[in-house]
């Protein structure tokens, strides 16, 4: 197998998965699983699950200790059905959960995780709606550095 | 009572309710974060109670603070403080901080401790929409009573989900951000020390909350982006399968 564009120097295709739980970032698992499998490198999904930073004012009450776990509960509890139908379909896959502006560390993780292409969910909400309401899918449009395929 | 009820006939009233429900939702997020976080280690039956509890007496005691902050911001000077202190709470709002080590408890590990937690927390952390509803109500004791009883419940009962909206639709945080920057232009302008420059030109008022929405989105703007960071920050040890 020869490296090319689609594929990371090892010969595999890597999709990046944002997954918060919802039924449009399912819809996204099921289209890359799809995808994957019709790739003739050998293809494999990470997963992502993005937590929001809580305030400062929370810190002050809360250890980080303590939010930690809640982001990490909070975030297994999201990718569970994604890991489920990825594991499913027999596909080698791995979960990351980090914590930051949703739109920019989605953009980073296909960077860091060396990821060939995005795969994200929209809520199908087009035209002025979408504008208006610059859901992230939409903002990650503007801004990622790798090939964003969106699912509506 | 019929003053009564031409107050609630009006759309200042209306827009005013509007306000208070809004600016109570985007600024309680944090809030309603700390009161299901302090409970979150005690037995189920015990979490409910010490949320129901340490949530009953941080309205009792939001009520009191925002009754106390309305009749101060009837004096002069007051208001011009408390709508510069507000311009400063939208910025903030706009902009994400560090989540550091953090330095608070690690979870209360019985029912009276969770309770003390969720008190003190509410007593410091609502301070923001106390001077944002009693900026909003501009004076009716009637509208702010009625905006905290309407908002506080929303907040305690929908906190998660109200959070799931925020994360997803950022543009509710802008809106956020956009109301408390109208509210605290027109309050400053409001201000007992300024009555005859606003009685000659009414539409300053206006002008002022315009002038206050473009400063804190302007300013939120340029903040976040200085504050955006490019490193990944993984909470998770990677489990590959």
């Amino acid at each position: 197998m020869t490296a090319n564009i689609w594929t990371n120097p090892q010969g595999q295709t890597r999709l990046l998965l944002p997954v918060d739980g919802s039924e449009p970032s399912l819809r996204a698992v099921d289209h890359a699983i799809g995808l994957a499998q019709t790739l003739s490198a050998p293809a494999s999904i990470v997963l992502l699950n993005v937590q929001s930073r809580f305030s400062g004012d929370v810190q002050l009450f809360i250890g980080g200790d303590e939010l930690h776990r809640y982001h990490e509960d909070e975030g297994r509890k999201q990718l569970a059905a994604a890991e489920a139908r990825v594991a499913a379909a027999g596909l080698a896959s791995e979960s990351h959960i980090v914590i930051g502006a949703v739109v920019e560390s989605i953009d980073l993780a296909s960077e860091q995780y060396d990821c060939q292409a995005i795969v994200i969910g929209g809520r199908g909400l087009g035209g002025i709606a979408g504008v208006l309401l610059g859901s992230v899918a939409n903002q990650l449009l503007q801004v990622a550095r790798r090939p964003v395929i969106l699912v509506r | 009572m019929s003053e009564l009820l031409s107050e609630i006939n009006s759309a200042a009233f209306w827009l005013g309710l509007i306000q208070i429900i809004g600016i109570n939702i985007v600024l309680s997020g944090d809030n309603a974060v700390v009161i299901a976080l302090a409970a979150r280690r005690l037995p189920e039956a015990q979490r409910n109670r010490a949320i129901l509890v340490g949530s009953a007496g941080a309205i009792v005691l939001r009520v009191v603070l925002t009754l106390f902050a309305a009749v101060l911001l009837d004096l002069p000077f007051v208001k011009t403080v408390g709508g510069l202190l507000l311009l400063w709470i939208a910025v903030k709002l706009l902009v994400p901080e560090d989540e550091g080590d953090g330095d608070g408890d690690e979870g209360a590990s019985d029912f009276w401790q969770a309770v003390r937690i969720v008190l003190i927390a509410d007593f410091v952390m609502s301070l923001d929409n106390v001077i944002g509803v009693a900026a909003a109500a501009g004076g009716s004791i009637l509208l702010l009573v009625l905006g905290l009883a309407i908002s506080i419940p929303l907040i305690i009962f929908s906190s998660t989900l109200i959070m799931k909206w925020m994360e997803r639709l950022p543009i509710i945080i802008t809106a956020g951000g956009a109301l408390l920057g109208w509210v605290a232009g027109g309050t400053i302008i409001t201000d007992p020390l300024y009555a005859d420059v606003l009685t000659a030109m009414p539409w300053l008022k206006i002008a002022f909350g315009i002038a206050g929405v473009a400063l804190v989105l302007g300013l939120g703007r340029w903040l976040a982006a200085r504050a955006q960071s490019n490193v990944l920050e993984e909470i998770h040890p990677e489990h590959t399968r």
